[in-house]
Formats: structure tokens, C-alpha cells, sequence
């Protein structure tokens, strides 16, 4: 019994704590975003946006590999930075998209069901391994919105792991340690188109979903003539 | 029971009728009782209670206690019922969760309830019990409110926001009370009343309190509260 007093005044803290961190603007907003077309549109801008960054970041990662294979190191260097930098404001931007997706995931009456990450597909050993997980763990979870959130977590933290690598391997090809760094940096863009299409994966799911819920004109639509 | 505690817990009870009377004035003036029907009736139950035992202190026997807190479950049980009827209607999924976690906490507090060892008293112990399972029910809806993301009523929220804490207060203050000894009676009711009253108050502002309209189109409002058109 006194375990279960100190459980729920846990509880009772979190969730105030919660609810401090809660703005209820905030919460309209996204159900306008999630019930409205007006909404869907600003979902797919987002989008849009964050595929020109990640194309930005690609072809700055590309041309720093083929410079750097030309020997041409400090122009190559250069790029790698401007590359970076992009990544820097990039991901924190896919971040919060995908942390926007689970989110919209829990607002969706039923989620389109969605496919495990596959692991063969990424460079970097830390993201192989992630994804293996992912893939075990989807076989577990039940509903498609478990499945579909634990994806985006497994996306979310894969971009943190990414900028680490490439914020690392920088550092060292900039210090002139590693020469084979260079490596690293052509498994990171790898990497990156790879966790960028899964993520658009994702989205599609989730745009899929949304779509299933009648927006407010359709439903309009559906009342009668003197409907107030 | 010295003079001191008798005047404090008198003062206490006094102010919480008062503040009752006061949620109750607001709950009609703002006309909330059409956004929740159970809580005016719980606010009226409880102050009815607490009048008769002002009026005539011999009536606070035994079973009049028991009636009074069985009354106070019941209600307390309809207003999360109520609740989450009101919140999550707009959302299936939701809905859905809400209820088997409102099943779940239900027969979690019978099992509590009926695991008290045969041959004790049931009520004494039950009722730490009972109040544990109502705070849990509540701090479940709280949750699902905050997982979900869905948008509420300053009202309803007040009303959770209230009656988890002063719940979770009051089992402890009644644990406590198991644990030290029927000396410290006088002391846990008086500790008990004045988180009651910080509650009542607390619903006061809640209720008298000028709320702003949803920051959202009035069709979007429409359907995520259909309720909001009885104000």
C-alpha cells in the first residue's frame, strides 16, 4: 500500500510537470493542423522544406568527397563545413518533424501500417544495429501506431547519432588526423538519404492516416442545406 | 481535542462551505453545470454533508459516515465517467484507450478492496483504497488528456487538475494515520480539511474565472467539443 502512495505521487508530480510544460494554444494548433486541409498543407510545406535542406546537404557532402578525391583537401574541407553547418540546422529541423509525427500519430483515429527499417541499408555500424532493433521490435509491438512510433523514435535518435558521426569525423579530417575520415563522411550521407527516405516513409504513412479523417469542408459537405 | 484544533477545524470547515457555496453560485452563473452534470452534484453533496454535521453534531455517527462516503465514491466515479465521456467523444482512438483504462483502474480498485484480510473492519480500510483508486482513475484521464494531445476545457481540466492531488494527499494523510496511531487523529483531519479547502479554492477560481475563447476556428471547435455550444 505505501508503494502504491509513493507510485502515484510520482505519477501525480509527472504529470503535473507535464502539464506545466503544456500550451494549450499549442494543442489547438495541431488539431487544426490534423482536421483541417488548410493544415495538411502546411504538413506537406514542412516537408518540402526539409527534403531542399537535405538535398543542400547532399550535394555539398557529395562535392567535398570528389574535391577531397582531387586533391583539392582545403576547398574540400570547406564544403565539408558549409555541409555541416547546413546538417546543424537540418536536423534539429527533422527532429522536430519526426517528434511532430509520433505526436500526430496519437491524434489519428487508425494509422497505416508501415514497414521495418532495413538494416542493410546503412553505412555507419551504430544505425545497423538500430535498425536491427527497430526490426525486432516492430515484430513485437501490436498496433500500428506502437509501430509506426517506435519507427520515428528509431528515425529521431538515428539523426542524432548521425550528427555526432559527421561532427566527429570533421573534427579529425580538420585537424589533418585521419585521412580515411573522408570514409566516414561518404557513410554519413549514405546514411542520411537512407534515415531521409525512410522519415518521408513515415510521412506518407501518417499523411495517409490523416487523410482518412474527415476534414471540416467534407464534412460540410455531408450536412444539410440548413445546417447552422 | 484542545480548544486551538477544535476552533482551527471549525474555522476550516466553515471556509469550506463557504468556498462550496461559492463554486456552486459560479458553476450556475457561468452555466458549467451544462458542460458537466455530475460535479455541481458532487459539490452539493459534499456541502450538504458538511452543513448537517455543522447543524447537529450528533448525527455524525458511524453509518451516516459510511452512507456519506460511499455517496462521495459513487459520484466521484460518475464525475470520471462523466469526464472522459465529455473529452474524448470527438476521438475514437482515444475513446477506445480511455476506456480500458478506465475498466482496468475499476477492477483494480475491487481487487484492492477485496484483498482486506477477512476479519477487519472494511470500511477503515477500504477507504484509503477506494481514494487511491479514484485518484488513479482521474490521474489516468489526466494522462490520456496529456498523451493524446487533446484540447480541453479549463473546467474539466480544473476539476482533474483539483482532485488528484487533494486525493493523493488524503491517502497519504490516512496512511500516515495507520502507521502513527489514532493520537494523531485530530491533526490529519485538520491537515486533511485545509488540502480539501486549497482544492475548493482552487475550483472557485476555476469556475469564476472569465475564459478566453479557443484559440481555433469556431467549426474546428464545433466538432473536437460539440458540448461547448450548451454555454
Amino acid at each position: 500500500m505505501l508503494y502504491l502512495v509513493a507510485g502515484s505521487a510520482v505519477v501525480c508530480l509527472v504529470l503535473l510537470y507535464l502539464q506545466g510544460r503544456r500550451n494549450e494554444a499549442n494543442v489547438w494548433r495541431d488539431w487544426e493542423i490534423a482536421l483541417t486541409p488548410r493544415g495538411e498543407k502546411a504538413l506537406q510545406l514542412m516537408q518540402r522544406r526539409v527534403e531542399d535542406e537535405m538535398t543542400l546537404v547532399d550535394m555539398a557532402l557529395a562535392r567535398a568527397t570528389e574535391l577531397q578525391k582531387l586533391e583539392s583537401t582545403q576547398q574540400a574541407i570547406d564544403l565539408l563545413e558549409a555541409g555541416y553547418r547546413v546538417i546543424e540546422r537540418f536536423a534539429p529541423n527533422m527532429r522536430r518533424l519526426l517528434a511532430g509525427m509520433a505526436l500526430f500519430s496519437r491524434m489519428v483515429a487508425a494509422m497505416a501500417p508501415v514497414k521495418p527499417l532495413k538494416p542493410r541499408q546503412y553505412k555507419i555500424g551504430q544505425l545497423a544495429r538500430l535498425a536491427h532493433v527497430q526490426r525486432i521490435v516492430h515484430q513485437f509491438l501490436v498496433s500500428t501506431e506502437e509501430r509506426f512510433r517506435f519507427r520515428v523514435y528509431v528515425l529521431r535518435y538515428g539523426f542524432g547519432v548521425l550528427m555526432r558521426y559527421l561532427f566527429g569525423a570533421k573534427e579529425r579530417i580538420r585537424s589533418g588526423s585521419a585521412a580515411s575520415e573522408w570514409e566516414t563522411v561518404v557513410a554519413v550521407r549514405n546514411d542520411l538519404r537512407t534515415l531521409s527516405e525512410e522519415s518521408v516513409e513515415s510521412f506518407k504513412a501518417l499523411l495517409t492516416s490523416l487523410a482518412a479523417v474527415p476534414k471540416d469542408n467534407e464534412l460540410i459537405l455531408r450536412l444539410p442545406d440548413h445546417w447552422e | 481535542m484542545g480548544g486551538g484544533m477544535e476552533l482551527a477545524q471549525t474555522i476550516v470547515g466553515y471556509v469550506a462551505m463557504a468556498t462550496m457555496v461559492a463554486i456552486l453560485a459560479g458553476v450556475f452563473r457561468r452555466r458549467l453545470y451544462r458542460v458537466c452534470r455530475t460535479f455541481p452534484v458532487y459539490v452539493a453533496a459534499v456541502l450538504v454533508a458538511d452543513v448537517l454535521v455543522a447543524v447537529r453534531r450528533e448525527w455524525f455517527t458511524w453509518t451516516f459516515w459510511m452512507v456519506k462516503e460511499t455517496t462521495y465514491a459513487v459520484l466521484l466515479f460518475m464525475l470520471a465517467l462523466e469526464l472522459t465521456r465529455l473529452v474524448f467523444q470527438a476521438f475514437p482512438g482515444a475513446l477506445a484507450t480511455a476506456r480500458r483504462v478506465l475498466l482496468v483502474a475499476v477492477v483494480l480498485i475491487l481487487l484492492a478492496v477485496l484483498s482486506i484480510p477477512p476479519g477487519i473492519t472494511i470500511p477503515p480500510m477500504a477507504q484509503p483504497r477506494v481514494m487511491n483508486g479514484t485518484a488513479l482513475l482521474f490521474a489516468a484521464v489526466w494522462a490520456l488528456i496529456l498523451w493524446y494531445h487533446l484540447p480541453v476545457h479549463p473546467f474539466h481540466l480544473a476539476i482533474v487538475q483539483g482532485i488528484v492531488p487533494y486525493l493523493l494527499v488524503s491517502t497519504v494523510l490516512l496512511r500516515l494515520l495507520a502507521m502513527w496511531g489514532i493520537q494523531y487523529r485530530e491533526w490529519m483531519g485538520l491537515a486533511d480539511s485545509i488540502a480539501y479547502v486549497l482544492m475548493l479554492v482552487y475550483w472557485a477560481r476555476a469556475v469564476w474565472r472569465r475564459g478566453d475563447p479557443p484559440p481555433a476556428p469556431p467549426s474546428l471547435v464545433r466538432r473536437v467539443q460539440p458540448w461547448r455550444d450548451r454555454l
